[in-house]
Order: C-alpha cells, then structure tokens, then sequence
C-alpha cells in the first residue's frame, strides 16, 4: 500500500509517501511524477513515512532525479526525511547522491 | 467551527463595521459643529458690528441732541461714556452667551460621538451574536458528529477485536490453508466469519450475515458469534449448534434480528465434513482432481433468531487433499457495476474456473477474488458487507511455500505469506527478504511470463526454509526460461546521469545474499536465494 498526500506551493509540489513504493505501487507513483515533471514543476519527496523501497521505487527516484538535472535551470528535485532502510537501499546501489540537495 | 467566530471576532467585519460607523458620525458631528461654530461665529460678529454701529449713532445723536439743548461737552461725554458702557456690556453679555452655547455644544457633540461609539459596538455585538450562535450551533453538531464518529470507530474496533484471529489461519498447522477477507461497507459490518479448533482434528468454520446495517447489526452480529462458539466447544455436531444457538436468538429478540449462518465442522484428518445451514449462501468446493465446482446444501433453511423451535438438519460432504472451500456471504454476489449489473453467481463461478483456485494458495484466490469484484464495482458505491473465506487440507509439508499467480499484485499475497513466516527475523533481515522477493516476483512477471497468453493459469512458487542462521527462499516458475543471475549489472561507479536505470535489481540480490542458484529442470526455473539472518 501507498499513500500520497500532495501540497503545492507555486509551482513546488511536496509529496509525501506513505507506506510501500515497491513493484506494485510504483506505476502509478511513476505516471505522477512525470506528470508533474513534464509540467515543469519542482518536486519535494518527504519520506519520513515511507517504511519500504524496492528498485522498482528506486528508478523513479533516480529518473527524476536525471530529469531535474538534465533541466538544470528550469525544475528541481529533492528528497527528503528518508528512512534508514530506505537509505540503506540508496546506499547499497551506491545511488546517494540523489539524497543531495 | 470555532473558525467562523474567530474569523468574525478578529477579522475585519467586526472592525469594519465599527470604523464605517464612526467615521460616518464623526464626519457628520464634525460638519454639525463647523456648522454651529460658523454660525455662532457669524452672530457674534453681527452682535458686534450691530454694538459698535449703534455706539457710534448713539455719540453722533446724543451730540446732536444735547447741542440742541446746550448741554456743555463734559456732561455731553459724560452720558455718552455711560451709554457706550451700557452697549459695551450688552456685547459682553452677547459674548458670553456665545462661550456658554459654544461649550454646551461642544458637549452635546462629545456626548453625540460617545453615544455613536456605543451603539455602534453595540450593532456589530447584535451581528456577531447570530454568527456566533450560528458557530456554537455547527460546534455542537460537530461535536455531536465526531462522537457518533468517535462511537462507530470504537464499536468497529471492538468488532475488529472480536474478529480477530491471525491470518492465513493455523500458522502452527501444516495441514490446512485458511484465508480470509472482509469488506464492510459501512464503519461496522454485520457480516461474520469465524473458525477455531474443536481438538487436534476437528476444525469449525462459520460465515454468517446479519439482517440490517450499521452499530444494531454488529452488535447482533458479536452475539452470534460467541453463541456459536460457546455452543460448538460442548458439541461437535452442525445441526445441535444451530438449533441451540437459534433458540438461544430467537428468546428475547425484540429487535426482530436475524441471520443466516453456514456452520461446517471438518475432520482434517479423513476430509469428512458435516455442517448445518440456517439459510445462508450455499458454499463452492472445487475438486482438485477435477477441478469442477458444485455447491454444497439445500437453500430451504431458516436464517437463526426468527423462529424458537427451528431444527436444523446436518448435512455431509468430502473434502479431498487440496480441494477448495469457498464460503461467502451474499455482499460478493450482490455486488453491482456501473450498469446495475449484479456479480452474481455465475460471475463467481466462472471467475472461480477462469483461474486455478486448487493450485494457489488461499490467500491468493482470496486476493484474486476481492480484486475481480473490485473490478466489477468500479465506479459504484459497496452496499454490503463483503466476505469471502477459503479453506483446503494440505499434504503436510515443513516447507512454508505460497502458490500464486504471475501477477504483480500477488506480490501482496507473498507479503501475507511472509507475515505468518518470517515474524522471528530481524527488521533488516525482514527488509532484505522483502527486498529480494520484490526483485525476483516483478522480474518473473515482466520477463518469464511477458508473453505468455494464459499467465493466468501459470503457477508461481515461492517457499521459505530457515537453517540456523541461514534463509533460504526459492522460487519456482514456468514461462521462458529466464535465469536473473545472468543479468548484467550496470557499472555502478558511472555517473548517475549516464546510467542506465535497469539493473538494479539484480545487483541489490547479489548485495544482499550469500548464494545464488539457477536450474531450469522440466520446463521449470527454480531460482534459489540464500540469506543470512543479521
């Protein structure tokens, strides 16, 4: 299970995640983001209530991530509050820069 | 709803009308005394000018008069002195009639605003005692909302406390399979399922459906449920339980409740079943060898708590190794699409043969089920409460292994699985085994079984065995052959930006384990991961 829970500020969308992004969650999460992304929009994923992150996750961090940095000037993207397990996940793919803001 | 008033009492309405009304009167007092002042002003100086004009007539007369009479100059000045002062003293007069006016008005004006101030403090506190009357009327609503809220949340959790009974069921049994699901509509539900041991062989099952809706229904409900089971612990026997539970409802049920209740007791060992149905939805079984689903019982029964003297008769079946047991209550097959259309029993039926129910596990048919009947309501709101129980005997296996089919949402079913199994290990090692089985389940769904038309017939196998310290999970499955230690992993040490995103999956595995073992035997990959428990 994955909750949501949206709050935008300008063009700012905050998400924070509840719960699992994981194989079966992650689709519609992904369609979100690039949603959001084509649209130029900054995006702040708040995972303090994020308790499991599979790669299925993982790629859509790390394809947001590619897409605010391929777009330097125009849309950010951040992280933040992450869990030790999902750090630990980050880490064991050696992927922690996109822990960095 | 405090929000209304405070929004009223802080924010600008309140102020408004204050500041709007005292300036409309200071404005106006203002005018009104420039008016005054202006006026008085104006007659003072006409006082004055009317004082001096006649001062002046009056030398020049009096000259004119007295020179008539030869009055000598002295005395002339002398009596004009005395009139002039006498004029004089009517301008004082007039001047200080004009001070006394001028201050009195001043008052009258100072008493004008402080009566303004007043009342018009007194009007915005007129308006703001409806809007607060209002607020403290939508207050009390809430309030009153939040404790029937409040009151339903707590009947639902002791519902739910009643109710609860870990699933899959008999995680110390490796001879049954028992799962279970229910949906109510509402906060509480009227439905019922139940089960528990009678001795080592013997176990009862119960799904019942209580008449009505809502705090009446469940509290009936939570009734029948402890009469039943009160009544199985001293006999075994379906149509006793039923007769004497029935009694026992009907004496006293001044509310006119009922409800209809399926009650099998099954001998585990020898698969010899007898139950008793008091009007309920007849039970599926499909056959393993077969595969062929028939329904069990008669209809023609009365539901418990209507009438005294109902006897209830015991009826027979045989339950084979791995057939299944369906028992549901009447919410699945009532449940209507966006086309008024019910599910219906032969929506059950043919969705109960479109898939392989006596090779998946319970959990996973029950899964499946709920997901179809998802499916069928999408876009409409559930009326009724909605439950489904399933129940097999197993071979006994010391092997903890799930069957589920290559979907990715029977990812969920393994987290079940792995709920009753792995509740021992350590949260990391808990997260680890997650981990793993998220990777390998999405990668035999998106590439064993891509395209493979009839997937759903396909059966997955994931086990999980624990030696000391080491976990091993296995998984077995059809499709193409597909061997996940092959995968490539991706150069880590790459910039993020140039890396392709794929891959990660299998490069978490091989982190996270301390062997890895493929074999493709009878058209079957078995993939083999082993662990250790941190």
């Amino acid at each position: 299970m994955l909750n949501t829970n949206e709050s935008v500020t300008g063009n700012t969308y905050t998400i924070e995640l509840e719960g699992r992004l994981d194989s079966v969650t992650s689709s519609d999460f992904k369609a979100r983001i690039a949603e959001l992304q084509e649209a130029k929009n900054d995006i702040v994923l708040d995972l303090k209530k994020l308790d499991f992150l599979s790669s299925a996750g993982l790629q859509i961090l790390v394809m947001a991530y590619k897409k605010a940095h391929e777009q330097k000037e125009t849309i950010k993207f951040s992280i933040v509050n992450p869990q030790d397990s999902v750090v630990a996940v980050i880490k064991l793919t050696s992927l922690e820069r996109i822990l960095e803001n | 709803m405090n929000k209304l008033k405070k929004f009223y009492n802080n924010s600008s309405i309140s102020k408004k009308i204050y500041l709007q009304t005292i300036v409309v009167a200071i404005t106006t007092l203002l005018l009104f005394a420039i008016f005054i002042l202006s006026s008085l002003i104006y007659q003072y100086n006409y006082a004055k000018k009317i004082g001096t004009e006649s001062t002046a007539n009056t030398d020049a007369k009096l000259t004119e008069i007295l020179s008539k009479y030869n009055v000598d100059n002295s005395e002339t000045s002398q009596l004009t002195n005395l009139i002039n002062e006498n004029n004089q003293q009517i301008i004082n007069s007039i001047e200080n009639n004009i001070y006394i006016v001028l201050i009195l008005s001043m008052i009258l004006i100072a008493l004008l605003i402080f009566i303004t101030y007043k009342s018009s403090k007194k009007l915005s506190k007129k308006i703001a005692k409806p809007i607060n009357e209002i607020a403290n009327q939508l207050e009390i609503s809430k309030i009153n909302n939040n404790r029937t809220d409040a009151e339903l949340q707590i009947a639902s959790e002791i519902q739910t406390g009643f109710l609860a009974k870990p699933l899959p069921a008999f995680p110390h049994r490796n001879d049954v399979l028992l799962y279970a699901d229910m949906i109510p509509a509402n906060v509480v539900g009227g439905d019922l399922y139940d089960y528990f041991e009678i001795d080592d062989d013997h176990i009862a099952l119960v799904i019942a459906d209580v008449s009505g809706k809502g705090i009446s229904a469940a509290m009936f409900m939570l009734v029948t449920k402890t009469i039943l089971e009160n009544q199985a612990k001293d006999n075994s026997n379906p149509k006793s339980v039923l007769s004497n539970a029935n009694k026992i409802l009907a004496t006293n049920n001044e509310a006119g409740m009922f409800a209809t209740c399926f009650f099998v007791v099954i001998n585990t060992k020898t698969g010899d079943c007898e139950y008793a149905n008091a009007g309920h939805n007849l039970p599926i079984i499909v056959r393993n060898n077969s595969n062929i689903t028939e329904f069990i019982g008669d209809v023609k029964s009365v539901p418990l708590g209507i009438f005294e003297d109902t006897k209830y008769q015991t009826g027979k079946f045989h339950l084979d190794i791995d057939d299944r047991l369906i028992m549901y209550t009447d919410g699945v097959t009532d449940t209507f699409n966006d086309h008024n259309q019910e599910y219906g029993t032969d929506n059950l039926v043919k969705f109960i043969d479109s898939r392989q129910f006596t090779k998946i596990s319970t959990i996973t048919a029950t899964n499946a089920l709920v997901r179809d009947l998802q499916i069928h309501s999408k876009n409409t709101e559930q009326f009724d409460d909605i439950t489904v129980l399933l129940f097999a005997r197993t071979e006994n296996n010391s092997f903890h292994q799930i069957n589920i089919t290559p979907e990715i949402e029977c990812l969920n079913d393994i987290l079940l699985f792995l709920d009753a199994n792995i509740s021992h290990v350590q949260p990391a090692t808990r997260n680890n085994i997650e981990l793993i089985v998220d990777e390998v389940f999405a990668n035999i769904v998106n590439y064993s079984f891509k395209d493979v038309p009839d997937y759903l017939h396909e059966i997955v196998s994931v086990g999980i065995d624990f030696q000391s310290d080491n976990i091993e999970l296995k998984f077995i499955y059809g499709g193409t052959a597909f061997d996940p230690t092959k995968s490539t992993t991706t150069g880590l040490s790459e910039d993020i930006s140039k890396r392709d995103i794929g891959g990660l999956g299998i490069h978490i595995i091989k982190q996270l384990s301390t062997s890895l073992k493929y074999e493709r035997t009878n058209e079957k990959n078995i993939f083999i991961v082993n662990l250790k428990d941190e």
